[in-house]
């Protein structure tokens, strides 16, 4: 089921009035039919592969808590490894059998592996890691086991965030599930916001501007510069709206029924430092890899040519994560890479006092500066292949096929819906860090209600009046 | 409670009220000939077109003795002239995309009154699995009166339907914005003259799996049932397709989902579409549609057919 569907329209309060009407012991049973529910959308019989995720994760972490000396870690290692193996089948396999294949194939040995033919479980990777945390928390000693199987499922499927994140620690959502939650207007209220603005990102901004995007991507190769330009800049703002208006979807769905989850993005375009970025963007997922790669390679804590390597290969496997395609590779040692010029060029005090100061002016221009690496990141990031990638660069570089006239199939629009989509995007570029505070209150004591919820209710009405509607799945899913 | 119920009914009035005030200026203000709203989201249906002219040229007086519905095979397979001249009054109220939800309706709401007439649903793998969103889409937007667009709505609910229902409310009809199909001939029939250069082979690429909609299957026993109280007959046909690896697999497929349905109905099934009479360059405008030579082939064979079954009788015989 899709946020953005008109089954979630109905699904959502229906699951709502159910878990405030219902006696808090029942709630944990509630939510979790309610989840397989929202799972079992897309393609019903995976949830048979979740299942068995939760169980080898649920046995692991009462195992590990219940042991001593290295039994424990042999605990830790197999539920890691039994839980990564379900990951590599579905979402590796085939990228490492296809490589080999054609490695083969250069070589001229004529020796072929047979692909499998599945498709990815949705969200995989997000649950993954979920489950992931929960068992190297309890190896830690920070969380304790839990022993209430249903808790423990909910813990992994709990619908709001169970296809696209945020990817949450135990020690910030288990406890919750045992928390009575009354009905309150605060948590109603400020939930219902963040899901307005989140559905507004999705279908007004990103899935309007999606068309052109993939018309660019489609054929680099007979794109004007400019346009390549201009639609590497429009992914660079549809992939923040379609994920970060995911995020504030589950959030909000999440805080209506009194749950707090994690931040994931903080108007990440406003960086004035790639790990400023980075503390910015996906937040979940970068704290992530901090805790769970990184510190365990050591951290800050070891000798600088280390740490830039560590650095190098959290991100390269943060890349590898989001997509089974070296095109995520790539855009990932790229993401490495600016971090360790970063940190190299941190020893003049030019530099670090230009991304940390906080003058306006400086801050701007840092952001515009740290924006264009961004992109080129995400070009390749979007890019079907490593190649379309380099076509798009060359073409931007070479300013190929010189021309500010829109390719023929965006001019079917015509040119004042062209104009309407770019003005819509920059208003929203402009406006980003303002309204997304004002979706979390910061504005509250200096507004009126009714203008509040005038506000509200007006991008309501934009939301069904020019969103775009139909089966648009958001970008992080296939992940 | 008592404040979250107390908002949640201002909130939606509010955003009701600013809904219908922008529906009503963006369906209001035109620019460069089309609606504000066309511009501001594609998924507006324009006002006009074939859409518009099915709806505007069935005349309530006249008695038509044959009725085509169904998607463009519809409106590009059943020449009016051809009926006419061997002596039959015939409409086609074929429109882009349409499923037998929408042929149902349209029976329904907007071509009336009918009564003896025969009915000729022509039907292809298709007319099962399109969601039909953009025909809905468009025939609300430029439906007859306002219950046949809230009918259309109430069988289909969705946003984009919402918009168009709104849209059908807030626009001034008369003004189209849309072009006429090239070709529009009358009765809800359009012409095409092109030819494909389409070998056999071609289109053998890219074969998938058909999704068919068990809910439009329901609507061909709706539709038998509503002309049978209409004392109207039921013909379902095929036109001829060319004959590509694709189009058999997808009309196997086809075949398959929609027999069991015609032997428990006992409908009359007229399937020309694997005839092989029918010249890939010279009968067809593409894979999917005839053109004109065709269309005279097609439709002089069809009203034969039917005059062997005796759903039609026998009149003037004056073929071209």
């Amino acid at each position: 089921m899709l946020f953005n569907s008109f089954e979630f329209l109905v699904f959502f309060p229906i699951v709502t009035i159910l878990y405030f009407v219902l006696p808090h012991k029942f709630r944990w049973l509630l939510l979790l039919a309610a989840s397989c529910v929202f799972y079992m959308f897309f393609i019903p019989y995976y949830i048979v592969i979740l299942f068995v995720t939760i169980v080898i994760d649920y046995l692991a972490g009462i195992w590990i808590e219940d042991s001593q000396g290295k039994r424990r870690k042999y605990y830790l290692w197999g539920s890691i490894v039994s839980t990564c193996l379900v990951l590599f089948i579905f979402k590796y396999y085939n990228f490492f059998i296809g490589n080999f294949n054609e490695l083969a194939k250069l070589i001229g040995w004529n020796y072929s592996l047979d692909l499998l033919g599945i498709i990815l479980p949705i969200g995989l990777s997000f649950h993954t890691f979920q489950s992931l945390s929960y068992v190297v928390e309890v190896y830690r000693g920070h969380q304790k086991a839990e022993r209430h199987f249903g808790i423990y499922s909910l813990y992994v499927m709990f619908y709001p965030q169970l296809v696209a994140g945020p990817i949450e620690r135990p020690q910030n959502i288990l406890h919750q599930f045992y928390e009575k939650h009354n009905l309150n207007y605060a948590d109603v209220s400020a939930g219902i916001k963040l899901m307005i603005w989140g559905l507004f990102k999705k279908v007004v901004i990103a899935d309007n501007i999606a068309e052109m995007v993939d018309i660019v991507f489609a054929h680099p190769d007979q794109m004007s510069w400019q346009w390549l330009l201009l639609g590497s800049y429009l992914f660079a703002i549809q992939i923040y709206c379609d994920f970060s208006g995911y995020s504030d979807m589950a959030i909000g769905a999440a805080r209506v029924m009194g749950y707090r989850l994690m931040e994931n993005f903080n108007t990440p375009y406003i960086s004035n430092s790639i790990k400023e970025f980075w503390s910015r963007w996906h937040i979940s997922l970068s704290t992530w890899f901090r805790d769970y790669v990184y510190i365990p390679l050591g951290g800050n804590r070891v000798p600088g040519a280390r740490k830039e390597l560590n650095l190098l290969a959290v991100f390269a496997v943060s890349g590898f994560w989001h997509g089974a395609n070296w095109t995520f590779v790539v855009w990932g040692l790229l993401h490495g890479f600016y971090n360790v010029l970063e940190n190299m060029m941190k020893k003049y005090n030019w530099f670090r006092s230009w991304i940390e100061t906080k003058v306006s002016w400086k801050r701007t221009i840092g952001a515009i500066i740290v924006f264009q690496f961004v992109v080129l990141g995400w070009i390749f990031f979007r890019a079907t292949s490593i190649h379309d990638a380099w076509l798009v660069i060359k073409g931007i570089l070479t300013g190929q096929h010189s021309s500010w006239a829109p390719p023929e199939e965006i001019m079917i629009f015509g040119y004042l819906s062209l104009a309407y989509k770019l003005l819509l995007v920059t208003l929203f570029m402009l406006m980003d860090l303002t309204i997304h505070r004002f979706t979390r209150g910061y504005y509250d004591h200096r507004t009126k209600h009714w203008f509040r919820l005038s506000f509200y209710a007006y991008l309501a009405a934009l939301i069904v009046l020019i969103g775009y509607w139909g089966d648009v799945e958001f970008i992080y899913f296939q992940f | 409670m008592k404040q979250v119920v107390r908002v949640t009914i201002l909130f939606v009035l509010l955003t009701a009220f600013f809904y219908l005030i922008n529906q009503a200026v963006i369906n209001k203000v035109y620019w460069s000939g089309k609606r504000l709203a066309c511009t501001l989201n594609p998924q507006f249906a324009s006002v006009g077109g074939q859409d518009r002219q099915v709806i505007v040229d069935w005349k309530n007086d006249a008695m038509y003795d044959v009725v085509i519905a169904g998607s463009s095979h519809a409106y590009r397979g059943y020449d009016p002239r051809i009926f006419r001249s061997y002596g039959y009054n015939m409409y086609t109220i074929g429109t882009g995309y349409q499923n037998t939800l929408a042929s149902f309706l349209l029976l329904k709401n907007d071509c009336r009154p009918i009564k003896n007439s025969l009915v000729v649903l022509d039907v292809y793998d298709n007319t099962f699995s399109s969601d039909g969103m953009g025909c809905f889409s468009r025939l609300i937007a430029n439906a007859r009166c306002e219950a046949s667009a809230r009918d259309f709505l109430m069988h289909k609910f969705d946003l984009r339907l919402l918009n168009s229902y709104f849209c059908y409310v807030f626009t001034d009809l008369e003004r189209e914005e849309s072009p006429l199909k090239d070709g529009y001939i009358s009765n809800g029939y359009s012409e095409n003259q092109d030819t494909t250069k389409m070998a056999l082979d071609s289109a053998s690429a890219g074969v998938m799996e058909h999704e068919f909609n068990p809910t439009y299957i329901t609507y061909i026993e709706r539709i038998h049932k509503l002309l049978n109280e209409l004392d109207c007959q039921l013909v379902l046909a095929s036109h001829p397709m060319m004959l590509t690896p694709r189009n058999r697999a997808f009309h196997e497929a086809f075949r398959s989902y929609i027999d069991p349905v015609i032997q428990s109905e006992k409908l009359i099934y007229i399937d020309l579409s694997e005839r092989v009479d029918f010249n890939p360059n010279r009968d067809f405008m593409d894979s999917n549609h005839l053109n004109q030579h065709g269309v005279e082939k097609y439709n002089k064979i069809l009203i034969d057919t039917l005059h062997k079954l005796q759903f039609l009788p026998v009149r003037s015989k004056s073929f071209m």
